[in-house]
Order: C-alpha cells, then structure tokens, then sequence
C-alpha cells in the first residue's frame, strides 16, 4: 500500500498535470518554452489534455465496457470515488467546473522537462564513490491569469498543509523567495510556486530558482525540441497532436555503456537480429521524438529520428531496409480467421554475407565456425548457403483454426501458424530443403506417431504430417499435439510452412492467385496487423478456460462470468484492429502504432 | 511451549462428548471455536444459528455439509477440467481457494488440506498441473472416508510417483525414498520399521511406472522374488507394503496424533493414554476418518481450555477464515498470491514433510503481510479485493446502531473473536472508535465516507489482534 501522503501527492500531480484552463488569449503570449533548461535531456507536452480526458471519457461510455462487472466495480470503488471527490474539492475550491478548467490547452499545453547528469566516465579503481546527482525534474501547468495560479498554489499548499498535520508529520513546509515568487517546499524534495499564469512544481527548490532566472533573461535562438516538431511531425491532417515528448539521444549516448552498444563493429550480434537496424539509427540520431495523434476514435501512436536510409550502415541497410522505390514489403493477406499479420522484409542472405559492415572480426569468426558445421545437422547443407537462396520479403500469420484437422479435439485449441518465404533461386531452395524438412518430419516420427500425407492443392505438391490418432497420444498432455500437422510446399517463388494443413492448404490458394503481392516500396521495413475481432473468434475456441479464469479473478459465477465473455468478445469487435510498421525512409526513421476502432 | 499433562487428563473425561453445562456453556466462543476448527471461520449469520441449534446439531452440520454440494462439486469439476490443460499452477492455486471460500461442506475442505500436508507433494518437482489436481481431487474423495484405500489411493497417484520418484524404481535398482516415507511419515512414524522394512519395501514398489497419465504396473521392471517386511515374507507388490504397513499398530496411533495436533492441539502433547481410545477406534472401525474426527469435534477435550486457542491459523485458514467471516467475495487469484506472502503456497509444500505449522507461521515478516492482507481486504481500496468485503455494508445489513461505539465494537469482537477479548484491548478498541470521530479527514470526504472508513479501519483493528492468529 501507497503510504496515504504519497497517494495525496500523487493525486495533486495528476490532476495538475491535467488541468489546464481556457485562457483569453493574449496579444503576445510569452513562450512556456522559456521556463525551460537549456539542455533537457528530456521535454514533454501535454498538448490537448482536454481532449485526452474527454476522449478517455468517451471510451468509458461503451455499452460494452459498462457491462463489465470489474469496470462497474472500478467505477464505484472507494479509490476511484475519492478521486472523484477530490476534483470535486478542486472545482469548489477554484470556483470553476473540471470541463472549464480542461477546456484544451490551446494556448500551451501542460510541459514537463527533466535535466539528468550522463555519468560517462570510467570510475577509476581508486576514485572515490562520487555523490549521485538527482535528475532534475520540472512540471509547467498554465493557467487562466495570475491569480488563478495563485489560487491554485495556494489550495495546494493548504492541502498539504492539512495532510502533513493529519499525519502528524515533523517535515514542514519552507519558503523562499525568488525573483518575486515564493517558492514552497518539503525540504529537498518536493516544491511549487506560482509565477506569472503558471503554476511550476519540481522536485527541488533550485529547480525553480533556475527557471525563475531563465524566465528573466529568455534566450533568443529556438530550442532544439521545436526544431524537431517542425521537423518531423507528420502532417496535419494525421489527427490531433495530444502529446509529445522528446528525448536528446546525444546527452543519452555519452553513457559509457549505451556507447559499448552503439559501436560499429560490434562484438555482440543477438542486439542486431532482434533490433534489426533500429541499433544503428539511434547510434545516429541526435535526439527522437514521440507522439500521440488521434483522428476521430483512431489512435496513432509514432516515434520517429532523423536518420533513414542514408548513411546507415551498408550491411543493415541491405538487410533489413527496403530500398526506397524498389519493390516493398507483401501486403497484408486477406484470409479468414488470421488475426495476426506481420510482413517483414529481411534479407538474410545480405545479413550473414556483409558481416563486416557491423561485427567485429572475432564474431564473424564464431559465425564462419557454426557456418562449417552447420552442415552436420542440415544434412551436408551450409547455412549460408541455404539463405543465399533466400529472397526478402516474407509473412508471418497467426490463425484461428477453422477446421480442425483430427476427430479428436485437444483440451486447449492452440492458433495456427504459417509462414510465406520469398525465395530468389525456388530451385536451389527446394532441393535444399526437401531432405531437411523430410528428415525432420522423419525424426520426430520416432518420438511423436505420425504419418507422412503428400496432397496436392490445386497444382502444387503438399508434404504434410499427421498425428496418428490413438490413445497415447490422446492422453498425452491433453491432446495437445492434435493442435499440429506441419507440412510444406513450394509455390512458385514462394515457399510456405505451416503448423497445420489447413491453414497450409489457404496459404497454397492465396498464393497460386496472388497478383501483385507489393507495390512500391516507401522504406517499410516491418508491418504488423493484428485484428481484435478475429482474435475473439479465436478465444471462442478456448471459452471455457477463460469463463473459468474470469470466475477465479474476479469471484462471480458462472452464469455471470458467461455474460462477461460475451461481453469480451463484443469489446473486442469494437476495439478494431491495431496497425504497426518500422519504416527506414531516405531521412528518417519512423515506429508507428495505430488503433483503429470499428465505428 | 509443549504441556505434558499425563496425570492431568482422564481420556474417559477427554473423549466422552460434550454436554454443555454452568461451568461450560454453549456460548459464541465455543461456537466460533468449532467452526474454526472443523471450517474456517463462520459468518456472523452462522454463529447465531449455531448459538440456537446449540453443539450437537452445529457439528452434525459440519460432519454432513451443507445444501448444494453436488452442484457444487459439478461446478468445480468444469472448473477444474479447463484449468487442467495449464501449465501455469497460479489458476490451480486460486481454485482451490474458490472451494475452500464457496465450498457448502468446509469439513471436507479443511480435511483435504489436512491430507494436503500429510501426503506433501509439491508441483515444484512434479510439474504438472493435472497431475496436482487430480491428486487433490483424491484427497478430497477420500477426505473423511477410510485411512486404507486413501493410502492405497495416493501410492499410485501419479504425482507422488513422481514426487517421491517411484517412476525412477526398478528391478535392480530399486528406490527407496517411497517405501521410506510411506512408513515414516505417511503411515507408523520413526521407530516402528526398521532399515531393512524399507529397502525390502522398496522392491515391491519397482516397476510402479505412469503410462497416459496413468499408473502403470511394468512387470518387466518389478522386482518379483521374494521379500520380508514386517516378518512377513513372499512375492510382496506395493498394494501388500501397503496393507502389511495398515495392519501395524502404530499406524493408527500415528494418525490419531496427527489428528489430535490438527483439531485438538499444537501445544498440548499427548502421552498414549490419551491417544490410545482414538487409536483403537480408529483402528476397530478399519481406519474410518470421519468416525476420529466427530469423535473429536464432540469431545470434552475439544470445547476445553486445552485446545480453545491452541493453534496457529495457517495462512491459508487466516486468508479463507476472514472472507468467509465478512461473508464476502473475492477473485481467488490475487488472494491466492497474497497468500504466497503469507508463507503458504498450496500445491508447494516445502519438503515430504509438510508445512511446520504452529508457531513457525508467525515471525515478523509474515505477521506483516497477514495485517498487509486484512487491510488489503478490509479496506475496499485494494483493486484484487474489490469492494465485496466490506466491513461497513456488513454493519449496515445486521443493522447495527452506529451511533452506538459499543454496540459496533461489540459486533465486530463477536464475528472475529466470538467475544473472546481481554476487557483492556477491547477498552482501546472502543476508544479508538470514540476518538476516531475527531480525526481530521481529507476535506473532500463525504459523511459516509468518514463513517465507512471508521467502521473498515475499526474492522482491521479487531483483525489484527493477536487473538485472531489463533485458531
């Protein structure tokens, strides 16, 4: 449990940081830029809170939400209902209603700024332990007019007052004056003042002293953060900017161990294959940025760095970023039942062969080892040589099972898997991989009873292997293996491998009609889909265990933990799908997350 | 702290039932002390009906269960069918806790527990949730029925295959760790086998093998030649170790004592004319629990000074006792985490042997976390707990008078410690209530929300109690 002067702080904070006022808007509003440090390391706006809040409310307005027993629950609990009370006591207290005082914060926004020491030294063995210096840390709420920032100042000040005296507290709060404010503090660790429309809140008293000073003498030139906006900020019509906040990578990359992970050639590859070339572009980025946009219901979630496809490393570049107007990843495929897409373009043939761009030669070493003997266990083939084979441009699904492929129904119906390789040399793949997918299939055979299936779809050769259906294997762990009967096939330029055959056999149909898998490419590397609907139709298959789940987390009965699956599976038709895509642009570099509601 | 009382009590007077009378009337305290013991606690609702119906019909209840237990049974049957197939054991924590809270028979349950630590296995080296459940599920089969067939029952089950590595026995190489705990601690206790009892016993166990989850009798690798135990000589398989271990004397005594510690007393240690009445009913009635446990429950002993108050509530009774007292409702995951904290996590005793219990619940870290999980319930401010365990709609629905300090202190010291506190803590605890209309409050506080958060906090303040440590 939060100690219950924490839980007041914490209350404060939120909903200052929230609040921001309808202000008249003056001839010439001074910048809250220039409260500001000149080298944050971190900046962050709340641009619209009003709007953040209204779209919460919104949200919480869904007849499908409303059912739900632990979001009633929520709504009448003693800490949401306090909270409640408490904006009430504000309001009053302000003599102003929540909706005025969140009118959007057209005029500034709500900014929070942290300065942070970047410790980049190497200690020597017989230096002294040096003292730890605390971030800096600087909340910027504007309000209406003075003295409503003063109003607010002082109800908080009051209520901490009343708080500390409530808990018959020793710490008591000291002043100071500053360049005509007084700055109120708890010692070293929590202080506020009002000056001028705003109200400042830090968490040390010379926070404030340092941004009274700045106020007093504003510095000309436009700060870095501001550049960045201009920069790199989408364009208008992609929804409102709620929020933002920017990061200055180059203060970051100063420490000692950041820079070990960002150095070209590298001693450690696993950062690479998991990260793909998003290492390189920080290690070039003087700073990112991230935004939160909303269109309609449509949310959009972005990072993005001034650093793209020029200048980035030969190697990555070559593996993992298409080139901008050749051809782009596959597009999305339009199969019932997969709720979750990823088309990703990966050349891992450029990815072993141009190591040298980016591992150190004592890794590349190790891989020239594995690669010699990766022939023991891939039936005389190289792995490298397996992968020069290899094209791209690739998809990975996740499916609902629409058929199951056995009589037999396993306990927990697992989703089904597919995967779509491109391939530059079908050929050469083929005969590569036919022994190894075949003595694979084999070897598991021993342990595991299966039947090799060879079918045809349409025109093209299947190989499957089935479960053979007998009582061990349905005892077996619940019948979970009756979740899977892998199988492969080449078709045309593509090779595909799925954990079962039917879904095997809808990826085989898709791609035989397959017309234009691409169109041009704009730099995106990855695209993710995932769809909230199908994925419900999928957890309709394992209903059970979840109604038993919801009775054992939530203590209701059945008939009403029932009522909430159905709820669930409505909530979910509405929340849409979620969208995200890595993009390496010619300039820059973009990470996109967007929610797309069902209207 | 051990009492030995040999010239001190008379077993006839011990095990002779219970009539109430001037000296002992059947009162709240002993209400509550009943159902603690044979339950986990009462609602305030129960321990009047119990107070009417008086100690006779009160443990007839308890020995039968309540209305409802096939549908029940059903219910949790679903229930356990889904989480099966997980890997994860937290869902098979968190049902169990759904039994034991919504159970209608909780004899039953407390009597699963009981068996639980008796034939300790713990799903850290099982590893396997169905396996677990299932050995629950045989527990409580056997919960109040014959000692036999359950130890029969539990040699075979597939878990304590596993657990105590019978799977890895075999001809040639036999492993003795079954056949030594199955004596030592399941069965006769130490000093009634002898080292060659067990390593002949473990011989007859090879060859006890799972096939589809199954057990599985592998006569290729069963020792079949000729073994001595306990005199007695032959082809032995496990089911005849078994039987020969039932037929030793020791073996009911050993039980009886282990029962003795778990309804009657952690504190008190009794010498074998105590013990030896229960022993040979246990042992004429061919080892019916049941038969023991009511013979306990109605017992002078049991409603006597010696046994009021004379045990540790395990976690696992202080967490389900104080939902069930506040007639409440809880999701069974995160009480089944907080338990965790407490020192007690189902399905992972910590040895063959079982929990410790007794004083060994209590030290500075886990009394914390008990008082931690009163708040956490009582205060309706925790989001696991919800508001389903409220104090303050609990005096609203017995009706009551608030403005009387007394009669609310009253009410609570009567649902958490029947009554039973000394006259200066409950002095402090009317205080509290008196003063704590005077404390300041956060200014946006309604009336109601003042009145509730006193009634909570007064609540937690009769929890935390050391009585209420004591079961």
């Amino acid at each position: 449990m939060l100690p219950r002067s924490r839980c007041w702080a914490m209350a404060l904070l939120l909903c200052f940081s929230l609040a921001s006022v309808r202000g008249q808007e003056p001839a010439a509003p001074p910048s809250i830029w220039h409260w500001l440090p000149e080298q944050p390391v971190l900046v962050a706006q709340l641009k619209e809170p009003a709007q953040l809040i209204q779209w919460a409310i919104e949200l919480g307005q869904w007849p499908e939400l409303q059912g739900f027993r632990s979001y009633r629950e929520f709504l009448v609990s003693t800490p949401w209902r306090r909270f409640q009370q408490f904006i009430g006591h504000v309001e009053k207290e302000l003599g102003q209603s929540w909706s005025d005082l969140l009118q959007p914060a057209s005029r500034e926004g709500i900014v929070f700024a942290l300065e942070v020491k970047i410790n980049n030294a190497d200690p020597k063995p017989e230096d002294e332990p040096r003292p730890e210096t605390p971030p800096k840390a600087l909340l910027i709420v504007p309000f209406k007019d003075a003295g409503q920032a003063k109003q607010v100042a002082r109800l908080l000040e009051e209520m901490g007052h009343f708080e500390l005296e409530r808990q018959n507290s020793k710490t008591k709060y000291e002043y100071q004056q500053h360049r005509g404010a007084t700055i109120v503090h708890l010692g070293d660790q929590f202080a506020f003042a009002a000056a001028e429309s705003y109200l400042l809140l830090a968490n040390q008293p010379s926070v404030l002293q340092a941004a009274l000073d700045r106020r007093a003498q504003p510095r000309q030139q436009t700060p870095k953060f501001l550049q960045a906006l201009s920069e790199l900020s989408p364009a208008a019509d992609q929804g409102n900017r709620l929020a933002w906040t920017w990061i200055d990578l180059e203060q970051i990359k100063r420490d000692k161990n950041l820079k070990t992970l960002l150095t070209i050639p590298n001693n450690d590859p696993i950062p690479y294959y998991v990260l793909g070339g998003l290492l390189d572009t920080v290690r070039r980025s003087p700073w990112a940025l991230f935004e939160l946009r909303r269109q309609d219901m449509d949310v959009r979630f972005q990072v993005a760095m001034p650093a793209g496809q020029q200048d980035m490393n030969p190697g990555l570049r070559a593996a993992f970023a298409p080139a901008i107007a050749d051809l782009g990843i596959r597009k999305p495929l339009n199969l019932p039942g997969l709720f979750y897409q990823q088309s990703f373009y990966l050349d891992l043939h450029a990815l072993v062969a141009r190591q040298a761009d980016y591992l150190s030669e004592s890794v590349r070493k190790e891989f020239q080892e594995f690669d010699k003997n990766s022939g023991y266990v891939l039936f005389g083939q190289r792995f490298s040589k397996i992968v020069s084979h290899l094209g791209a441009r690739h998809l990975f699904v996740a499916a609902q099972q629409r058929q199951m492929g056995y009589e037999v129904h396993p306990k927990t119906v697992l989703p089904s898997f597919g995967l779509i390789l491109e391939l530059k040399d079908p050929d050469a793949f083929d005969r590569a991989m036919q022994p190894i997918l075949r003595s694979v299939g084999l070897l598991s055979s021993l342990n595991i009873k299966m039947t090799m299936v060879e079918e045809k779809v349409g025109a093209v050769p299947m190989v499957g292997y089935r479960m053979v259906d007998n009582e061990e294997l349905r005892q077996r762990d619940q019948g979970l293996y009756f979740n899977f009967s892998p199988c492969f096939a080449r078709v045309g330029r593509h090779y595909v491998l799925s954990s079962t055959m039917e879904l095997g056999r809808d990826l085989i149909q898709h791609l035989s009609h397959e017309t234009d898998a691409s169109d041009p490419s704009d730099g995106t590397s990855v695209h993710h889909v995932f769809s909230w609907a199908a994925l419900g139709k999928y957890l309709e298959s394992i209903r059970s265990l979840l109604v038993t789940q919801t009775i054992l987390q939530e203590g209701l009965d059945r008939e009403e933990a029932e009522k909430q699956f159905d709820l669930s599976q409505k909530l979910l038709e509405r929340l849409g799908s979620v969208e995200a895509s890595v993009q390496y642009g010619a300039t820059h570099f973009r990470f996109e997350l967007r929610s797309r509601l069902s209207r | 702290m051990v009492r030995y009382l040999r010239d001190q009590i008379d077993p006839r007077w011990a095990w002779a039932p219970y009539e109430p009378d001037s000296e002992r009337p059947w009162d709240l305290r002993l209400a509550g002390h009943v159902y603690r013991r044979a339950g986990f606690g009462a609602t305030y609702q129960e321990l009047q009906e119990a107070l009417r119906a008086g100690p006779k019909a009160t443990i007839d209840k308890l020995l039968q269960g309540g209305d409802g237990q096939e549908a029940f049974d059903r219910e949790c049957q679903t229930m356990a069918e889904a989480i099966q197939a997980q890997a994860d054991d937290l869902p098979l924590r968190a049902w169990w806790l759904y039994v034991m809270l919504y159970t209608p028979h909780p004899l039953r349950e407390k009597m699963t527990l009981f068996w639980h630590n008796h034939f300790a296995t713990s799903q850290a080296k099982v590893l396997n949730v169905a396996y677990m459940l299932r050995q629950n599920q045989l527990l409580r089969q056997h919960a109040l029925g014959r000692f036999g067939p359950l130890l029969q029952a539990i040699s075979k089950d597939p878990a304590m295959l596993i657990w105590l590595d019978t799977v890895e026995s075999k001809k040639g190489k036999p492993n003795e760790n079954y056949a030594r705990e199955l004596m030592e601690l399941f069965s006769l206790g130490i000093g009634h086998y002898t080292e060659a009892d067990i390593r002949q016993a473990a011989r007859a166990f090879t060859g006890w093998e799972i096939k589809q989850d199954r057990f599985f009798f592998n006569r290729t690798q069963h020792d079949a030649t000729s073994k001595t135990v306990f005199g007695q000589s032959g082809p032995l398989i496990g089911e005849d170790v078994v039987r020969l271990c039932l037929q030793q004397t020791a073996c009911a005594s050993f039980l009886a004592r282990k029962l003795f510690r778990y309804f009657i007393s952690e504190t008190l240690a009794p010498d074998a004319d105590l013990i030896e009445p229960l022993a040979k009913a246990f042992r004429d009635s061919n080892y019916d629990v049941k038969l023991v446990v009511e013979t306990m429950l109605r017992s002078n002993l049991f409603f006597s000074d010696h046994a009021y108050r004379a045990r540790v509530k395990s976690p696992t009774e202080f967490g389900v006792g104080l939902v069930r007292s506040l007639n409440g409702k809880v999701g069974t995951i995160g009480l089944a985490q907080a338990m965790e904290n407490l020192g007690q996590k189902l399905f992972f005793p910590p040895s063959v042997k079982g929990w410790d219990g007794g004083t060994q619940w209590l030290h500075s870290t886990t009394l914390l976390q008990r008082q931690n999980l009163a708040q956490a319930i009582t205060s309706t401010e925790d989001q696991r707990f919800g508001r389903r365990c409220d104090p303050a709609q609990l005096i609203k629905q017995q009706r009551v008078p608030e403005q009387d300090d007394a009669a609310v202190v009253q009410f609570f010291v009567d649902l958490f410690l029947q009554n039973d506190l000394p006259e200066e803590a409950r002095q402090r605890l009317t205080l509290y209530r008196r003063e704590s209309a005077k404390h300041r409050y956060p200014p946006f506080w309604t009336e109601e929300d003042v009145r509730e958060h006193r009634l909570r906090t007064l609540a937690y303040l009769v929890i935390s109690q050391p009585e209420y440590q004591l079961d």
